[in-house]
């Protein structure tokens, strides 16, 4: 999988991210000025970050309704509340850190609805030494994945 | 008409596989426009012409980027959205807007002479699963029982007539929406005596029924023209999986799997029955080696079943995309005399 772009210290994030799509627009746009949670906590060099947020596990909070109302059709029963992602996130649960480079790589990744699970549409990176964001990492709920 | 290939991805803005698609035909220097349908008309505009050769000529503009569409070759129909017409016109007159343009852009992109993956009309018949059941079993495959009912009586019934267990599955889709808009998913799920107590919620529609069928393992096979790939999709082992894998991808395993060539055979025969160039089908093997049809979807996910196996379907469409013949063989147009 090619790098989708590097993103240099200081920089806005969206406009190292979108060089594939500035000059054209036939591909998805990726997500602008998204940006992950804080910092990841790094467990060791070259190990998958830590995440301070996550691609939601699904949550199963429905599941099967034994009491399901004589109203609804029969299917509802079965209804479950299930997180489908349709735009490309940040999945730092699968991202990782080169202490050679100082460079974050995190995978882009989408799908995983009831057609198909997740797969892997590039990757952002970004610059650091390692020890200390170079950014303060938005932790609005928004920009979080589903 | 240069004779090159051009694709024409139809499709809606955030849309992975297309992403994939087009790296692979840039990577091939092979033209490409991609029509979010949702763009029209607030950011695009039709000029089409009825010539006196019987053929639409003209042009379709996105934002700054040119259609011509006598130079299309190929047409991917992939993920298309409703048209978005101007939300501050009245909702009778955004109705209208919105036929209008469907029949219009509808009808020029089914007179040319291109291939379609998969033409529009064959999708809509093969998304019928009772259909699809059908066509599955004239082409030699089995299938499971199934009931289609909204008579309770009937359900029980069939529960008693098959002691191992039914299932119910949607016919339309699994996906939908409650009230607050929040996404739910109704997923293939066993159905015990309990469940058919409830007999005015299964008079409010129609239930798919069917006999549940024991699992080796779950095959996706994906048809794209006349090549047949395999995938092993192994999800027994995990409870959250074993009715439907979609539950639980992360606990899914997968591998390459080599279908027997009389199950490849009628896979394609399948495939050719409905109309379609390409197609993700569900079939199961049993631990007695039965190869059971599921289902089928004439637009299903295959990016997520290339990058766990190395199939190479993206390479396979593009392929087909840019084979040179045009037309699907009853789509090509007839010339005026013959």
């Amino acid at each position: 999988m090619n790098h989708e772009a590097e993103i240099h210290p200081g920089e806005p994030a969206s406009e190292s991210i979108s060089h594939s799509v500035v000059t054209s627009s036939i591909f998805s746009p990726i997500a602008h000025g998204w940006k992950p949670g804080s910092l990841p906590e790094l467990a060791t060099p070259g190990f998958p970050l830590a995440p301070p947020f996550i691609v939601k596990a699904p949550t199963c909070s429905l599941s099967q309704n034994t009491e399901a109302s004589p109203t609804v059709p029969f299917g509802f029963r079965f209804r479950i509340r299930k997180n489908s992602p349709t735009h490309p996130v940040i999945d730092l649960t699968h991202g990782f850190y080169d202490p050679v480079t100082q460079v974050y790589t995190v995978p882009l990744r989408t799908g995983g609805d009831t057609e198909g699970d997740v797969f892997e549409t590039g990757y952002w990176t970004d610059h650091g030494d390692g020890k200390n964001p170079n950014r303060s990492w938005d932790t609005m709920p928004d920009r979080e994945s589903d | 008409m240069t004779g090159q290939p051009m694709v024409l991805i139809l499709t809606q803005l955030l849309d992975s596989h297309a992403d994939l698609v087009i790296r692979e035909l840039h990577r091939r220097h092979v033209r490409v426009s991609r029509f979010n349908t949702a763009d029209f008309p607030m950011r695009s505009t039709l000029v089409a012409r009825h010539t006196s050769c019987g053929t639409w000529e003209g042009e379709l503009r996105v934002d700054q980027h040119l259609l011509s569409l006598q130079e299309i070759t190929s047409i991917w129909y992939r993920r298309p959205t409703p048209f978005e017409i101007d939300p501050t016109l009245p909702p009778a007159a955004q109705q209208f807007a919105q036929a209008e343009a469907r029949m219009a852009i509808g009808g020029v992109l089914r007179s040319l002479p291109v291939l379609w993956v998969n033409h529009p009309e064959k999708m809509v018949a093969a998304d019928y699963k009772p259909y699809q059941l059908k066509i599955a079993s004239n082409c030699g495959l089995q299938t499971p029982e199934t009931l289609l009912t909204n008579a309770a009586h009937a359900a029980r019934q069939f529960l008693e007539a098959h002691p191992a267990g039914i299932i119910y599955k949607t016919l339309s889709g699994a996906l939908i929406f409650s009230e607050s808009g929040e996404p739910l998913s109704i997923y293939t799920s066993r159905v015990s005596l309990q469940d058919l107590e409830q007999q005015d919620s299964i008079h409010h529609t129609v239930c798919l029924f069917q006999e549940e069928i024991p699992k080796e393992l779950e095959l996706r096979i994906t048809v794209i023209g006349k090549q047949v790939f395999a995938a092993a999709i192994f999800s027994q082992h995990s409870p959250r999986t074993q009715v439907d894998f979609r539950q639980a991808y992360a606990d899914l395993r997968y591998g390459v799997y080599t279908l027997p060539q009389v199950i490849h055979d009628r896979c394609l025969a399948l495939t050719k029955a409905l109309g379609l160039s390409f197609a993700a089908i569900d079939m199961v093997l049993t631990p007695d080696h039965r190869y059971v049809f599921l289902e089928l979807n004439s637009s299903g996910q295959w990016a997520w079943i290339e990058q766990a196996t190395g199939l190479p379907l993206c390479e396979t469409l593009v392929n087909l995309l840019t084979e040179t013949r045009k037309g699907n063989d009853e789509h090509i147009s007839m010339e005026v005399g013959a």
